[in-house]
């Protein structure tokens, strides 16, 4: 399998996000995305930074879950247009 | 020797005929280059990942840049006999000297920004310390249309360099476009070298400049239509 770029990655996180809105567990993340903890960690920061993702703490206090945002899903519905955009001019890890 | 250093001021000579031609194909890149921009910073808005954004700056830079070389060919060029006209750093105004400062600024600029994208590096110090190498060089050199060339051969030189590499790193017809593209354009500012001496220089080089702007638009056409595709 292809060593998967930073772009890939996002995508795949914000897929899995999607499919389970509102309901998925960082630890869900970490199984379905194939990063090591420390890694999923970073993307998740830097995706909650840029505004791709929302994180939602639970009423009880015990954990957090993340949800799509309107930009996440721009990115998704845009991403064959970014990859081929990013691939093209060289701009991809 | 009063004609060496009359030369050396020189920043290039361009045939009559091909005046018009030449404002038509400035345009022509600054447009195309505005686009490549434009739909770069489309995509840095949804993803906000800096390469992207430095590359659109890039390209805005560099489309600013022709912007002014054309507006030096509409009015600042002077005829110097045999149907040959000159663009010379002595024969300048104010306004002349603002635009070729400008002209010579973003260009190298642009470039510049162009290599920083393709660094992946987020040190800002690496962004502005060789700008300002760059502009010193040119500013203190005796003869600045020789160094703006060199400087400016050696930054597409370094682009040249990252699409072979990422051609190679995966071969596809989109990739290979944009090696090519980066080449002529090269291969152009190689030629343009050579436009203080001979005015077909000019001609050529500014022509193999046009095609490699040309082929840049093409594959910023297949992105967008393969793009589209689900």
């Amino acid at each position: 399998m292809a060593r998967r770029n930073r772009l890939e990655i996002i995508h795949d996180i914000l897929q899995l996000v999607k499919q389970k809105s509102g309901r998925i567990k960082p630890t869900h993340i970490l199984y379905k995305s194939n990063l090591s903890y420390s890694m999923m960690g970073d993307y998740m920061e830097e995706l909650i930074g840029k505004g791709l993702v929302k994180e939602i703490m639970l009423v009880n206090g015990k954990g957090r879950t993340y949800e799509i945002t309107k930009k996440g899903n721009e990115y998704l519905s845009k991403y064959k247009l970014i990859s081929e955009f990013t691939d093209s001019f060289g701009l991809s890890e | 020797m009063y004609y060496i250093s009359a030369k050396m001021v020189q920043v290039y000579l361009i045939p009559q005929w091909f005046v018009a031609t030449s404002i038509l194909m400035e345009l022509v890149v600054t447009l195309i280059s505005f686009a490549i921009s434009y739909f770069a910073w489309k995509i840095y808005r949804i993803t906000k990942e800096r390469e992207i954004k430095f590359f659109s700056i890039g390209f805005l830079s560099i489309a600013i840049a022709y912007l002014m070389w054309s507006l030096l060919n509409l009015v600042m060029l002077t005829d110097i006999g045999g149907d040959i006209r000159s663009l010379a750093v002595t024969r300048v105004n104010y306004l002349g000297a603002g635009l070729l400062a400008a002209y010579f600024a973003l260009f190298i600029a642009g470039w510049y920004t162009l290599n920083y994208a393709s660094f992946r590096t987020k040190s800002i110090r690496a962004f502005i310390l060789p700008i300002i190498i760059g502009f010193i060089a040119i500013y203190i050199s005796v003869n600045k249309a020789t160094a703006f060339y060199l400087v400016s051969l050696a930054l597409i030189f370094f682009m040249v360099a990252h699409y072979y590499v990422e051609y190679f790193r995966r071969k596809n017809a989109r990739r290979f476009l944009t090696f090519a593209s980066f080449l002529l354009i090269f291969i152009s500012r190689a030629e343009l070298f050579f436009s203080p001496n001979s005015y077909l220089h000019y001609a050529v080089g500014h022509s193999v400049e046009l095609i490699g702007y040309v082929l840049l638009l093409i594959n910023l056409f297949i992105i967008l239509k393969n793009g589209q595709k689900k």
